[in-house]
């Protein structure tokens, strides 16, 4: 009788919970359509690798002409990467003094001291990028203090480096995106979605690593040699994730609304 | 001077597999948790011959959620006649005693284990001397921060009725996920620890953990493995290994939802995931070498399990992989392939989340029905260098408790709510 009630009271708890649960999101899964995610695997890939190797050499032409007006007293040159002819102009940098050095030393250090003490009045996670920031001036600055002349880049150095990790850039983004958003196949909405996510990434990264690429180039010639650490380890490619996954958080946007309006995957369990 | 830039290379290539079998890893996760068949929890089980449950709430200083907590607890639907609570007050100097005392009064299945003097502090020791009392055939363990929905007790107890089943994990959900920047990032990183990492491990029958809260395990077994080591700050993680190594396996009941009280501030969040790592990192100084040579685990489970023990020294490696690749750098050794170029391309792929790389958060969320929440996912990057200190911080901890074979102290995560 005792565990009769108690049956009893499992169920009234089960019908009173259920409507309760808005939706049974544990059990959740999208519709697989492997055709589809296999379609737009390599759809994506394929044609926006294309694209990205049939305009590499136009673009880092156009580059240098832009690079060419902007910055006085540059001059051109060229890269040879994987059979493209790759173009840059740049003008020429300089090293920075010792007294420049020492300045930067003398920052950085107090900076990271200021930045690890208990005097820090920054949020933890600013302090942290700042400390980071930090520690890159901290060696620079060190290693142009004592080993000057040493260095081993030039500024033309500089432009192929840079030229090699935008080209890496570029490759990339077309693998990681499709990878990462062919999952969402469960629409033929979604590789319409996909496919205008990769080129808006694309289209950014071009415009932003030009320009990226110019103000380094005219830091590098006004300023000097001191900041060519952060312009690859602080604002390389960690700086192009921040967008690279900003244009991935819109599609997954899009692609949650257009999930929420298709009831029958929207309530699709795995069971 | 060859040599060493052989070497500095040849951890570069290292570094780069390791980051790449992570990835993979991941992707497959994500796949299987987004387009796979999901493995049956056993919350449709009805059966009316339940366990004995023991509900232990380790608690220090907790009189701002303690009343929460065991008001929950008290109005579960298990049955009382097969349910008792042991609040586990270690060493507490503010109310909570009190407040333990006077639920112990009005509900006699409430059986608080005061903790004083000379016994040591800590979660584990606690949960030690509390299975010396308990008299539930399975455990049931909560931080005093959780709170646990009515059903939640029988679904997480039911998995027990499987004799392979040694611990059963559920779901954490913050929340204070609105308060701040932290929580919503700890919010996002949760959906995708939980809704997609722990539920694919589940569907393929690899390493699900247990964590320590909303969850539980079989006391005799527990009992039989010698409790948990006083000297490891991740006394879950141990477990879980304990638990794989022995035969049994971990259920993971994602249905299983229960709010905690994410941090609030990323000084509390820096010292939690500083003591994580060191724990984490105790385990897997501890049991890398029995989770290689174990003949209870296949070979997928042991793959998974040497990840999973590695995952709290990734940060750490990728440290040192930022260190050689300065000094590349300033050694004029910088080439596409075995370069920092495509080294910090990957760094930033595979650590943009915690220990979840963006893509399967992004799915988590997306699973979850969580449409504004995918807009955090770009503000990660806040966590990327906090997560590399902290966390690398933690594994020298662990090292130097290797090394010097210190007694460990147990910290507190500082709570926020308001009573």
């Amino acid at each position: 009788m005792k565990s009769m009630d108690t049956k009893q009271e499992y169920l009234k708890t089960f019908e009173v919970e259920k409507p309760v649960i808005g939706y049974a999101r544990f059990g959740r899964v999208l519709k697989f359509n492997k055709y589809l995610f296999l379609f737009q695997l390599v759809f994506l890939v394929v044609v926006f690798e294309f694209l990205v190797i049939f305009f590499l050499d136009d673009y880092f032409r156009i580059l240098s002409d832009i690079t060419k007006r902007v910055l006085e007293g540059s001059y051109a040159g060229s890269y040879k990467f994987l059979g493209f002819n790759l173009e840059f102009s740049i003008s020429q940098g300089r090293l920075p003094t010792l007294q420049e050095a020492f300045v930067y030393f003398l920052i950085s250090s107090l900076s990271l001291l200021l930045l690890t003490s208990k005097f820090n009045p920054l949020p933890k996670y600013i302090s942290t990028s700042f400390i980071y920031v930090a520690f890159i001036y901290f060696v620079s600055s060190f290693y142009f203090m004592f080993f000057l002349n040493r260095f081993p880049y030039t500024e033309k150095d500089f432009a192929m480096l840079y030229i090699l990790q935008q080209t890496a850039i570029f490759l990339f983004i077309p693998i990681l995106l499709a990878l990462s958003l062919s999952i969402f196949a469960f629409s033929w909405l979604n590789p319409l979605l996909n496919a205008i996510t990769i080129a808006l990434i694309l289209i950014y990264s071009s415009v932003f690593g030009g320009l990226r690429y110019i103000v380094f180039a005219y830091i590098l010639k006004n300023f000097s040699y001191i900041h060519m650490p952060a312009m690859f380890f602080l604002l390389g490619p960690l700086l192009d994730f921040i967008y690279i996954v900003f244009f991935y958080s819109l599609c997954l946007y899009a692609t949650t609304k257009i999930l929420q309006r298709k009831q029958d995957t929207f309530y699709q369990w795995g069971f | 001077m060859g040599i060493l830039i052989f070497l500095l290379k040849a951890y570069m290539v290292l570094l780069m597999l390791i980051l790449l079998l992570y990835i993979i890893r991941h992707y497959i996760f994500t796949l299987n948790r987004a387009l796979g068949k999901q493995r049956l929890y056993y919350q449709d089980l009805l059966d009316e011959d339940l366990p004995t449950v023991s509900v232990l709430i380790p608690m220090h200083n907790e009189e701002k959620v303690a009343s929460h907590i065991l008001d929950l607890i008290i109005a579960s639907d298990y049955p009382k006649e097969k349910m008792e609570i042991i609040p586990i007050n270690d060493h507490s100097t503010d109310k909570t005693k009190e407040i333990i005392d006077e639920y112990a009064r009005k509900y006699p299945f409430i059986k608080p284990l005061h903790r004083y003097g000379d016994l040591p502090r800590g979660k584990q020791n606690g949960l030690n001397d509390a299975l010396k009392i308990a008299k539930g055939d399975v455990i049931i363990v909560y931080d005093a921060d959780y709170l646990p929905p009515k059903g939640q007790i029988r679904t997480l107890a039911v998995a027990f009725k499987d004799p392979r089943i040694g611990a059963v994990m559920g779901r954490v959900v913050p929340i204070n996920a609105e308060k701040n920047l932290l929580t919503r990032l700890l919010d996002i990183e949760r959906s995708g620890g939980y809704q997609v990492d722990q539920q694919a491990r589940y569907n393929l029958n690899l390493i699900p953990q247990y964590g320590g809260t909303v969850g539980g395990f079989r006391k005799d077994l527990v009992v039989r493995l010698g409790g948990f080591d006083a000297r490891v700050l991740a006394e879950d993680t141990e477990l879980t290994y304990k638990i794989y190594l022995n035969g049994y396996k971990v259920a993971y009941a994602n249905s299983a939802e229960c709010y905690e009280e994410a941090p609030e501030d990323w000084n509390v969040r820096s010292r939690q995931l500083r003591r994580w790592s060191r724990g984490h990192n105790q385990v897997m100084f501890k049991y890398f070498k029995d989770t290689i040579f174990s003949k209870k685990l296949n070979f997928w489970q042991k793959i998974d399990g040497l990840l999973l023990l590695a995952v709290y020294m990734q940060p750490f490696l990728i440290f040192l992989g930022l260190m050689d690749s300065f000094l590349l750098f300033f050694l004029g050794e910088t080439e596409i392939v075995n370069s920092y170029l495509f080294l910090l391309f990957m760094f930033a792929y595979s650590c943009f989340g915690n220990f979840a790389p963006f893509f399967e958060i992004g799915t988590a969320l997306v699973l979850d029905g969580s449409r504004q929440k995918v807009f955090l996912l770009p503000l990660m990057f806040f966590e990327f260098i906090f997560n590399i200190i902290y966390t690398s911080l933690g594994f020298f901890d662990a090292v130097m408790d290797v090394i010097t074979k210190r007694t460990v102290s147990w910290q507190k995560t500082e709570r926020f709510r308001n009573v």
